[in-house]
């Protein structure tokens, strides 16, 4: 009876190990998708997300054009998310850019997120989904 | 007693292979008749045995489109022989990889080197390509 309840706590330790590593903020992350006002004028897009534990950081279009991500905030009542960037319009002037979103399937490693994407006047919508770990 | 030491051994080899079946030879998964070079940013770094992986975003001029590769170096101690640390490579660090293409045709190397193009310095990717597969 105790060895069989040794290898049962085993087992359990084997299977509940790597659930627990699963664990973390929902949007940490690099996430590709694209934004556009309709769909057949889309833009690609990355947005990589950390959290510090305090504070949600990030980058949208990591590289050349990257633009931090401001007033990142996440609601746990209902999953929405919103965060701002600075970005540039057609003429090079620099526009402020509103994202709203909401996390879908939030079990899965695959989660979405989608919402607005308004950069000044312009209004346009987003879709992103968080890339698989390798 | 014998075969509850035969459950603990089965036990241990089913925790251990899920690992073990990420290191795998070069010839087994990468073409060697597929070289790449590549320019783009760093999207994300994972530094874990039993190979780092680090993914860029490759934008294509003509189109605007972006692809995410993912790259595969050597193992952590193996890459830090050649000069790695941890913070060699940074979230949106531009870097030109040389390496060569996985099998399947998917946007998927092997580095052989990593050079950063804010510094331009060269940095060797700890690739297994011209080494006999393990046995």
């Amino acid at each position: 009876m105790q060895a069989r309840a040794f290898y049962l706590s085993v087992a359990f330790l084997m299977f509940v190990t790597p659930l627990l590593s699963q664990e973390g903020h929902p949007l940490v992350g690099t996430w590709h998708g694209n934004w556009g006002p309709d769909q057949s004028n889309r833009t690609d897009l990355t947005v990589v997300m950390d959290w510090d534990g305090k504070v949600i950081s990030g980058l949208v279009n990591p590289g050349f054009d990257q633009a931090p991500l401001q007033n990142a905030k996440l609601n746990p009542k209902d999953w929405t998310v919103h965060f701002e960037i600075d970005s540039k319009d057609s003429s090079g002037k620099t526009v402020r850019c509103l994202v709203d979103g909401k996390i879908d399937k939030l079990g899965s490693d695959r989660r979405t997120l989608t919402g607005t994407w308004n950069c000044g006047a312009a209004k346009a919508d987003f879709k992103l989904t968080r890339d698989r770990d390798y | 007693m014998r075969y509850s030491t035969f459950a603990l051994v089965v036990m241990l080899t089913a925790a251990l292979a899920a690992p073990l079946m990420a290191h795998h030879s070069f010839a087994a998964e990468y073409d060697s008749k597929q070289p790449v070079t590549l320019t783009g940013a760093v999207t994300k770094i994972e530094w874990m045995n039993p190979h780092v992986y680090f993914y860029i975003d490759v934008k294509d001029e003509q189109t605007g489109r972006v692809a995410n590769w993912a790259f595969e170096m050597g193992a952590p101690a193996v890459i830090q022989r050649n000069g790695w640390t941890r913070n060699s490579m940074k979230i949106g660090d531009i870097v030109m990889v040389e390496g060569t293409r996985a099998k399947s045709g998917a946007n998927h190397g092997n580095a052989r080197s990593v050079t950063m193009a804010s510094t331009g310095k060269k940095l060797g990717a700890g690739s297994s390509e011209g080494q006999t597969p393990e046995q």
